[in-house]
């Protein structure tokens, strides 16, 4: 199975799932437990896609990201979304150079590979879209000029479920420009043990600590598995199966407006990366089936009666891939 | 027969004060309909007053304020339909209004029209139609605990007002200075004036606001104390568990007595949890009456209530003149401007009708896409059956290894693994596991590994995998390798356990 890295520039498919490997066992070092968070930030990597992290705070979503980016190399930044912050604090803005007496571009943290966008939802719409752009179109304008963004550049934006006062929610429409939604969950008691005792021990104060994190990856090893997942076997039975999942969603009792054709093209994209991370040289309908959930759960509304009853979007999913046959034939 | 577990609200036992939230929880997810049936069956009482009332104003509203009972009928029908998942529809408005305003209604545009409790009790009257005695009698036993209406009817009352206010305070800060100014002073008592009238309607828009929360609470009020006195809960809980109960024996048919016993045992300690539970009610702490109103008494004598102050304030006398012709318009004038304002009259009326029916238009045309609808609810579809949609109880042949083989002479390797690993899936379900219509081959191989040992799984991983790689790898395995696969396959169907 070594044709596809041929094609695909430096790596063969072995080296790219070693790497990925080590990714993410490179991550665990600092993030104990959340494995399965750990293997859908992967993905989305190895997919170009953006993530929406959600969890309580306190759980390490923040913790995650930088030591992502310490693992994989490229430049880092980090805006922490308030109430006042202005479109050009994110990209960048125009100024006069007194020396010079001529305009310059100062740009702004979003020309970096890796960019953590804490509490997203903290910003005001406009800057939200500011943002937002940037992710769909992979540049920037300032004063008229458009200025591309080097890849590979990926976002990972935070948001907070409790706390809401304040809060401006990202529109349905915005939602959607994330590959995955992932949950951030507590982790488990014999995790929380391994992690205490990590955090505590030599450290002093709270600092997130990545020191253990070595690079395992170069921006360019992460365009080269981006290629060779793009060029991942797929079966037309599998591409089948995808569409009919979330076509059987928007006509699925509970969901009020059910996911678009992005959606369709996300969960592709999304166990195209879970099958390379996962070893494999091809997809089956199990990478289709454990990306659904983070791939189709923000992209979904539920009716008002689902939300009276105290459901969430995760609940009907469930329902939803249990009901839709699998590819048998 | 009432099917609770159709309910479409959770049924439990609530306080009052939970019970209203529930009712206005309802009240929000079922707004627009309630709002909308309340506007249909306002309007032709509505148009039926106006020329009864001669067109006054005051009149006209204090008949739609004492009609309200009228209207909050076919909107508990409707919610009481919708509870239990029937959405009524534009069809059914007949049976909504038959329903709801039927005589009984009379004493509540009577004697109860003043009282607090009418939301509470009307669900008695419209649900139950009980009549007399027994209707006395039931009125006695729901009513104990229904105090919270009177907060419930206080509330709404007040809620009527604020809307009311911050609607003329908004037309009146609103509208630009170079238009006619809304005079907040005759709109609530000139009965003559426009503002009036602006006033008038501000209220009854109060009105179809409120009345679907009002209408609501009182129904989840009645429903609460319903599930607390006829133990709806429990009901619910008891199916739930024979439910639960029916699916174990069935599927452990095989198990000893004991099983059995132990299913038993546990409806009989639910039951007496529930038992327990219902016997930790406390009796009602009341004061005395007698000493309550001796300590009112004391307090309203206090100087800080009942004290009368006179005070004197000049008045501006205006000439008879100014107040005859105020514009002073020249001779000639006056006829073209009534000519102008009868015709502007029209022309802004027959604008609002015709706004009114575009409005309508586009609601009905648009109701699908906005979500909501008076038709019957979205029949919800599970998975929508597809042409191209493989299922693994398709018809298997009866000899599996030969049907395969058949398919492997034909050149058909696709069709001969796909077989055997439907097959294979067939046979687990034959040995016991359960395998969903949507489980993946990762899947099938984890439900078989965690029912059965590893010899009795057989060759299904290496059936699997084949299949797995010839299917979305495209790899073709070799002959010889298919060959031992089906020896092996036919023997582990067969009954044998060994693997290939």
């Amino acid at each position: 199975m070594n044709t596809t890295g041929d094609q695909a520039g430096q790596l063969s498919l072995e080296q790219a799932s070693a790497k990925l490997e080590a990714l993410e066992a490179m991550i665990a070092r600092a993030v104990i437990g959340q494995n399965q968070v750990i293997r859908e930030s992967v993905v989305a990597l190895v997919a170009a896609g953006h993530v929406l992290l959600e969890g309580l705070p306190g759980v390490g979503k923040t913790l995650l990201v930088r030591a992502m980016a310490a693992a994989m190399g490229g430049r880092f930044s980090r805006i922490q979304f308030t109430p006042d912050l202005m479109p050009s604090d994110v990209t960048g803005h125009a100024m006069l150079d007194l020396k010079s007496e001529e305009f310059r571009i100062r740009r702004g943290p979003i020309f970096c590979n890796l960019l953590l966008g804490d509490e997203i939802n903290r910003a005001p719409a406009k800057t939200q879209s500011a943002l937002l752009e940037a992710m769909q179109e992979q540049q920037v304008t300032i004063e008229g000029r458009a200025l591309p963004l080097a890849p590979p550049f990926l976002v990972f934006a935070t948001q907070n479920p409790i706390e809401q006062e304040g809060t401006y929610p990202l529109p349905q429409a915005q939602i959607d420009r994330f590959l995955l939604k992932v949950f951030v969950d507590y982790p488990d008691e014999r995790e929380e043990i391994a992690m205490v005792r990590q955090a505590t021990q030599g450290q002093v104060g709270d600092q997130l600590d990545t020191s253990r994190v070595e690079q395992v990856l170069s921006t360019q090893d992460l365009e080269a598995i981006q290629r060779i997942a793009a060029s991942l076997e797929m079966d037309d039975s599998i591409l089948g199966y995808a569409v009919r999942l979330v076509r059987t969603a928007r006509d699925w009792q509970g969901i009020e407006t059910g996911p678009g054709p992005r959606a369709t093209l996300a969960l592709v994209r999304a166990a195209r990366g879970h099958a390379l991370a996962s070893g494999n040289g091809f997809v089956t309908p199990d990478d289709i089936k454990v990306m659904a959930p983070s791939v189709l759960r923000h992209r979904l509304k539920l009716t008002a009666d689902l939300e009276i009853e105290g459901y969430q979007p995760d609940d009907v999913l469930r329902d939803l891939l249990a009901g839709v046959p699998a590819p048998r034939v | 027969m009432m099917e609770l577990d159709r309910a479409t609200a959770p049924l439990r036992q609530r306080d009052a004060w939970e019970g209203q939230d529930l009712g206005f929880a309802l009240a929000r997810a079922w707004f627009l309909p309630l709002w909308l049936l309340w506007w249909l069956s306002v309007l032709p009482v509505g148009v039926a007053c106006l020329f009864l009332t001669g067109f006054r104003p005051d009149l006209w509203l204090l008949a739609l304020w004492w009609l309200k009972p009228i209207y909050e009928g076919p909107l508990l029908i409707w919610a009481s339909r919708a509870l239990f998942g029937e959405r009524l529809g534009w069809s059914d408005l007949k049976t909504l209004f038959r329903a709801g305003v039927p005589r009984r209604l009379l004493p509540y545009l009577l004697w109860r029209r003043i009282g607090m409790r009418r939301s509470f009790l009307m669900p008695l009257t419209l649900l139950e139609g009980l009549q007399g005695r027994a209707a006395r009698a039931r009125r006695q036993v729901m009513s104990n605990g229904s105090g919270v209406t009177f907060w419930l009817t206080l509330v709404c009352y007040h809620f009527e007002i604020i809307l009311w206010s911050s609607l003329l305070l908004g037309v009146f800060f609103l509208v630009p200075q170079e238009l006619p100014r809304l005079d907040l002073i005759a709109a609530v008592t000139d009965d003559a004036s426009w503002a009036y009238w602006v006033s008038v309607l501000a209220y009854v828009f109060a009105f179809s606001i409120v009345a679907p929360f009002y209408v609501c609470a009182g129904f989840a009020l009645y429903l609460s104390r319903r599930t607390e006195l006829e133990a709806w809960d429990l009901e619910l809980a008891f199916k739930a568990a024979r439910a639960t109960l029916a699916e174990a024996a069935r599927g452990e048919a095989q198990r000893p007595k004991g099983g059995r016993v132990g299913g038993a045992a546990t409806l009989v300690l639910m039951a007496g949890v529930a038992l327990l539970a219902s016997a930790g009610v406390e009796a009602d702490p009341r004061s005395d009456p007698d000493q309550a109103k001796a300590l009112i008494a004391e307090v309203l004598a206090e100087p800080d209530f009942g004290s009368v102050k006179e005070i004197d304030v000049w008045v501006p006398i205006e000439s008879a003149e100014d107040e005859a012709d105020p514009l002073k318009l020249p001779e000639g004038a006056k006829p073209v401007l009534l000519l102008l304002a009868s015709s502007l009259k029209w022309i802004l009326l027959g604008l609002a009708v015709a706004g009114l029916v575009l409005l309508l238009v586009r609601i009905l045309r648009d109701r699908r896409r906005l979500g909501w609808s008076l038709g019957r609810a979205r029949r919800p579809t599970r998975a929508p059956p597809t042409e191209s949609v493989p299922m693994v109880e398709a018809r298997l042949p009866a000899d599996i290894a030969q049907a395969v083989r058949a398919c492997l002479r034909d050149g058909d390797r696709r069709g001969a693994l796909s077989l055997l690993y439907r097959a294979s899936l067939a046979h687990l379900q034959f040995m016991g596991v359960e395998v969903p219509e949507g489980a993946t081959e990762g899947e099938c191989l984890r439900l078989a590994a965690r029912t059965l040992s590893q010899a009795q799984m057989g060759p299904l991983r290496q059936v699997i995998r084949a299949w797995q790689g010839f299917a979305y790898a495209h790899c073709v395995p070799n002959d010889a390798f298919l060959e031992s696969l089906i020896d092996a396959w036919a023997q582990w169907a067969a009954g044998g356990q060994e693997p290939a």
